[in-house]
C-alpha cells in the first residue's frame, strides 16, 4: 500500500537531529518511506474521536 | 534423543532453522531423564521430548544472540528464560537455538546475518517470522516441540505458513522472564506442535504465575489438556467478517470457510475498527522497540539487518501523542471486542492473507487488486488480536500440491480451554493436520 503521507529525506534529516539519531544519508529514503507508513496509522489512531474518560490501557499499581 | 540429533545434523543445512544446536548437552541431559525413570521417579509429562527455542530465549550458557549481530557480543546467559526452565521441569530436553528475524521485528525471518530459514514445504519459500526457524523446525519434524514469541503474529504467521499449530497464549498467561524484548505491551511467549496433545501438554508446562514479569497474571495454572476431548457440543462458533475478510487471497478465505463448515459455524460477527486496532498495534510496536534500541541505533547502527534498521530509525520519529492515543483507543477496543464475546465462544479468522511468499520477494505485492508490503501485510489478521491479549491458536491446513494456510482460533481472554476444545475436535475430523514435510 503506498502511504499517503508524504516524507521527505530532509524531513527525515530534522526529525532525527531533534531526538539526536543519526541517519546515514543513503539510509534516508528508505526511513522516509518506513516513516509515512506509520504516520498512515498515526492518522488512524489520531482521527478517532476517543471519550476523555478512556485512560491508556498500561495501568500502574504502587 | 541421538536420532532427533542427527536429523538436524542431516536436514538443516538446506533449511537453517538452528542457529545453535546443544548435542553433548541434549545426550547428557536424554540419559538423566533415561535415569529418572530407570530409579522410579516421575520423568515428567515432556519426558524425553526435544525441543527447540527461539534464540530470543535466555539459555543458561549460551549467548541470547535475538538474532542480531550486536547481541552476539554479550556475554552468555546466566540462567535459562522462565519458559525454557518450565519445559526442561517437564522433562523436554532442549536441543537447541532456533532463527529469527533481528530482534523479532519481521514476520519472514530473512536474516541478513544467519541467513533465511527455508519453509520445509517449499525450501523457495520463507518460513514465515519472526519465529520462522522454530515453526520450520517443527514442520520438519526436527522437533516435535518448540518455543516462540509473538509480539503482533509472530508465532501465528510462521505456524500457518510453515503448517503446523501454533499457539499465542493470553498475554500474561506465560511468563516472558528471560526474552529479549520487542514491545512488553504485546509481547507473548508461547509453543508450536504438530499435534493439540502435545501443544496443550506444552502450555499446561507453561502457564504462570511468575512474580519476575510484572505482566504475567497472578492466576494459578488451567490445565488445558484435560479438556481436549470434552467435545464442542454447545460452544458458540462465528467467523470473523468485515476487516477479517478482506485484502486476501481466495485460499485464505476458503480455509476458514471449510473450518467453518466443518464446525457448523454459519454466523458471521464484525469486530469494530479492526484496521485502526491494526494501526494502533503498529504504532505502540514502533514506539516501545524504538526506545528499548536507541542507544544500539545511534552507536552501532551498520550493525543492523539493513531491512530492520530503517525501520527501527523511522520508529524512533514518532510523535509522542500518536503512543497515548494509541494506548487510550487499546482500553476501548477491548471493551467493545469483550461485549462481542458476550455472545460468542469462538472466532475464527485467517492467520495469514495468502501463503508463504518467496525468499527475497519485491516489497510490496498486489491483493485483491490493492497494492501492500509483502511483509508487513502478513500481519493483517493477527495484529489486531494481539492488540488486546486474545489467546488464539493457529490450526493448520495442509494440503497435498499446496501451500499450507493456517486459521486463527480466537477466544476472550484466559478461555484457552475453549480454543482446546475446537482444534482437538477439528484434528478428530480430519480437517486440520500437521503433517511433517518431506
Amino acid at each position: 500500500m503506498s502511504a499517503a503521507s508524504r516524507v521527505t529525506e530532509a524531513d527525515v534529516e530534522r526529525l532525527a537531529a531533534l531526538v539526536g539519531l543519526p541517519i546515514d544519508p543513503d539510509d534516508r529514503a528508505a526511513v522516509a518511506a518506513a516513516l509515512a507508513g506509520l504516520l498512515d496509522a498515526a492518522t488512524l489512531v489520531m482521527e478517532f474521536p476517543l471519550p476523555e474518560d478512556i485512560h491508556p490501557a498500561p495501568v500502574f499499581r504502587p | 534423543m541421538a536420532a532427533a540429533l542427527d536429523g538436524i545434523e542431516l536436514r538443516d543445512g538446506a533449511l537453517n532453522c538452528f542457529t545453535l544446536v546443544r548435542r553433548d548437552a541434549a545426550l547428557a541431559e536424554a540419559a538423566t531423564i533415561d535415569a529418572r525413570i530407570a530409579a522410579g521417579r516421575d520423568p515428567g509429562p515432556l519426558a524425553g521430548v526435544p525441543f527447540a527455542a527461539k534464540n530470543l530465549f535466555d539459555i543458561a550458557g549460551a549467548t541470547t544472540v535475538a538474532g542480531s549481530k550486536i547481541h552476539a557480543d554479550h556475554a552468555p546467559a546466566t540462567r535459562d528464560a522462565f519458559a525454557v526452565a518450565a519445559l526442561r521441569q517437564a522433562g523436554a530436553v532442549l536441543v537447541g537455538a532456533t532463527n529469527m528475524d533481528e530482534y523479532a521485528y519481521g514476520f519472514s525471518t530473512e536474516n541478513a546475518h544467519y541467513g533465511p530459514t527455508r519453509n520445509p514445504h517449499d525450501p523457495t519459500r520463507i518460513a514465515g517470522g519472526s519465529s520462522g526457524g522454530s515453526a520450520a523446525a517443527v514442520a520438519a519434524g526436527l522437533v516435535p516441540l518448540a518455543l516462540g514469541t509473538d509480539t503482533n503474529g509472530s508465532i501465528r504467521v510462521p505456524a500457518a505458513l510453515c503448517g503446523v499449530f501454533g499457539l499465542k497464549p493470553t498475554f500474561g498467561r506465560v511468563s516472558r522472564a528471560g526474552v529479549v524484548p520487542l514491545a512488553s505491551s504485546f509481547d507473548h511467549a508461547g509453543p508450536f506442535a504438530r499435534s493439540v496433545a502435545d501443544l496443550a501438554t506444552a502450555f499446561d508446562a507453561l502457564q504462570g504465575p511468575d512474580p519476575t514479569d510484572p505482566v504475567c497474571a497472578d492466576r494459578s495454572p488451567e490445565p488445558c489438556a484435560p479438556e481436549l476431548y470434552r467435545g464442542i457440543a454447545g460452544l458458540r462458533i462465528a467467523v470473523a467478517g468485515g476487516n477479517f475478510s478482506m485484502l486476501a487471497a481466495d485460499e485464505s478465505l476458503a480455509a476458514v470457510a471449510r473450518v467453518a463448515e466443518a464446525l457448523g459455524a454459519s454466523a458471521s460477527v464484525t469486530l469494530p475498527e479492526v484496521h485502526r486496532a491494526r494501526a494502533a498495534a503498529t504504532i505502540i510496536t514502533a514506539v516501545e522497540s524504538a526506545n528499548l534500541h536507541l542507544s544500539r541505533l545511534r552507536a552501532r547502527a551498520k550493525d543492523f539487518d539493513p531491512m530492520i534498521r530503517s525501520r527501527f530509525q523511522a520508529n524512533a520519529l514518532i510523535p509522542a501523542a500518536v503512543y497515548a492515543q494509541a494506548q487510550r483507543f487499546r482500553t476501548w477496543y477491548r471493551a467493545r471486542v469483550a461485549e462481542v464475546f458476550s455472545d460468542v465462544d469462538v472466532l475464527l479468522a485467517p492467520t495469514t492473507p495468502y501463503p508463504a511468499p518467496p525468499i527475497g520477494a519485491p516489497r510490496t505485492v498486489r491483493v485483491s487488486g490493492v497494492e501492500v508490503l509483502t511483509r508487513g501485510h502478513l500481519g493483517v489478521f493477527t495484529q489486531p488480536l494481539s492488540f488486546i491479549g486474545l489467546p488464539v491458536i493457529s490450526v493448520p491446513l495442509v494440503t497435498p500440491g499446496a501451500l499450507p494456510l493456517g486459521v486463527q482460533l480466537i477466544a476472550a481472554p484466559f478461555r484457552e480451554s475453549t480454543l482446546f476444545r475446537v482444534a482437538a475436535q477439528l484434528e478428530a475430523d480430519g480437517v486440520v493436520a500437521a503433517p511433517v514435510a518431506a
